[in-house]
C-alpha cells in the first residue's frame, strides 16, 4: 500500500508517550490529563476510582517526519496507521503539523499491514486497549 | 613498487582496500587498469576516519577504500579532476586535509561551526530544542530521566 500519511484512531490510544519518545526527528507530541474513569467496574472495597487517560492533543509535525514507521511499531495498541489518504496541500509551513482532527481525517485510508481497513472514528479499539 | 592491495568482488563492484601511504598510488593503478572516472570520493567516521573513492570505466566499477591514521590523505585531483569537489566536501564535512590539492575553499558557502559529519559534532537543535517525550502527558516532568534518541550525552557536558 502507499504510505501516504499517518492516521490516528484516538480511541485505541492511552497516550503512553512511546511513540513521542521513539519518533527520531522529535515529531509528536501528546498531551493528556487524568481522570476518573466512568466505564470501569465499581468494586465495593476500591480505595479510590479507577482512573484513566484522556487524550488532550496529539499533533504529528509531518515536515519533519521521515516516514520510517518507528511510531506505528512501536505503538502497544495499536492507534497509529499507515493511511493512503493523502496530507492535506500545505499553504504555509505550519500546515504540516497535523492536530487530533487531522490526523483522525486520514483514517479512511488507513490499513493494517495485512491490508485489512483501520478502525475507524467511532469504532471502539481494536488493539490491546482494554476500555476506551 | 608492488602496490599490497586486498581485492574483493563485491556484487558489481572490484573494492581495493589499500594502506593510506598507497591512496594515491591506488588510483595511478586504476586509472592505469582503465578505470577512468571518478564518480565519488567520500569519508566515514567511526573512531578512525575511512577513505573511500568510486572508480568507473571500461572494466567496470572500482572501489578503493583505506583507513587513514590521522586527517590528513594524499590529493587524487591530479588524477581524476572530477574528485577535486568531492575533496573540498569531504574537506569541509570532516575535516581531512587532501596534500596537494590545488583548491582550498570549502564546498558549500555554509559555515557550519565545525565538521559536521564527525560523530563528534554536535546537533546543535537537539540540544536547544526542548525534547517532547521529556515530559509525561500531563505536561510534568517525570520521574525517568530518558534521553531522546539520536542525542549524545557528551553533548551537554
Amino acid at each position: 500500500m502507499r504510505h501516504a500519511s499517518i492516521a490516528l484512531h484516538s480511541a485505541s490510544c492511552t497516550s503512553c508517550m512511546l511513540c513521542v519518545r521513539e519518533c527520531p526527528d522529535w515529531c509528536i507530541t501528546v498531551s493528556a490529563h487524568t481522570q476518573d474513569d466512568p466505564s470501569a467496574p465499581a468494586y465495593s472495597n476500591a480505595r479510590r476510582p479507577s482512573q484513566t487517560k484522556v487524550l488532550d492533543a496529539f499533533t504529528i509535525d509531518f515536515g519533519h517526519c521521515m516516514w520510517c514507521g518507528i511510531c506505528l511499531e512501536v505503538c502497544p495498541f495499536d492507534a497509529l496507521f499507515w493511511s493512503e489518504s493523502a496530507l492535506p496541500e500545505p499553504t504555509e509551513r505550519d500546515a504540516l503539523v497535523l492536530d487530533r482532527d487531522g490526523l483522525e481525517s486520514l483514517l479512511p485510508g488507513a490499513r493494517r499491514s495485512d491490508g485489512s481497513a483501520a478502525p475507524q472514528l467511532g469504532d471502539p479499539p481494536s488493539g490491546r486497549r482494554k476500555r476506551q | 613498487m608492488e602496490l599490497q592491495v586486498d581485492v574483493q568482488v563485491r556484487g558489481a563492484a572490484t573494492w581495493w582496500e589499500v594502506a593510506a601511504a598507497e591512496w594515491r598510488p591506488a588510483h595511478l593503478a586504476a586509472w592505469a587498469a582503465g578505470y577512468l572516472r571518478c564518480e565519488w570520493v567520500t569519508a566515514s567516521h567511526s573512531g578512525d576516519f575511512r577513505l573511500v573513492s568510486h572508480l568507473t570505466g571500461p572494466p567496470g566499477v572500482l572501489v578503493v577504500a583505506t583507513a587513514l591514521d590521522g586527517d590528513s590523505a594524499d590529493s587524487v585531483a591530479g588524477i581524476f579532476p572530477s574528485a577535486d569537489f568531492h575533496e573540498r566536501e569531504v574537506r569541509q564535512m570532516f575535516g581531512i586535509r587532501f596534500a596537494g590539492a590545488a583548491d582550498a575553499r570549502p564546498a558549500f558557502d555554509v559555515d557550519f561551526g565545525g565538521h559536521p559529519l564527525r560523530r563528534d559534532f554536535p546537533l546543535t537543535p537537539r540540544q536547544a530544542q526542548p525534547w517532547p517525550g521529556s515530559h509525561e502527558p500531563e505536561g510534568k516532568a517525570g520521574r525517568r530521566a530518558v534521553l531522546p534518541p539520536g542525542v549524545n550525552p557528551e553533548w551537554s557536558r
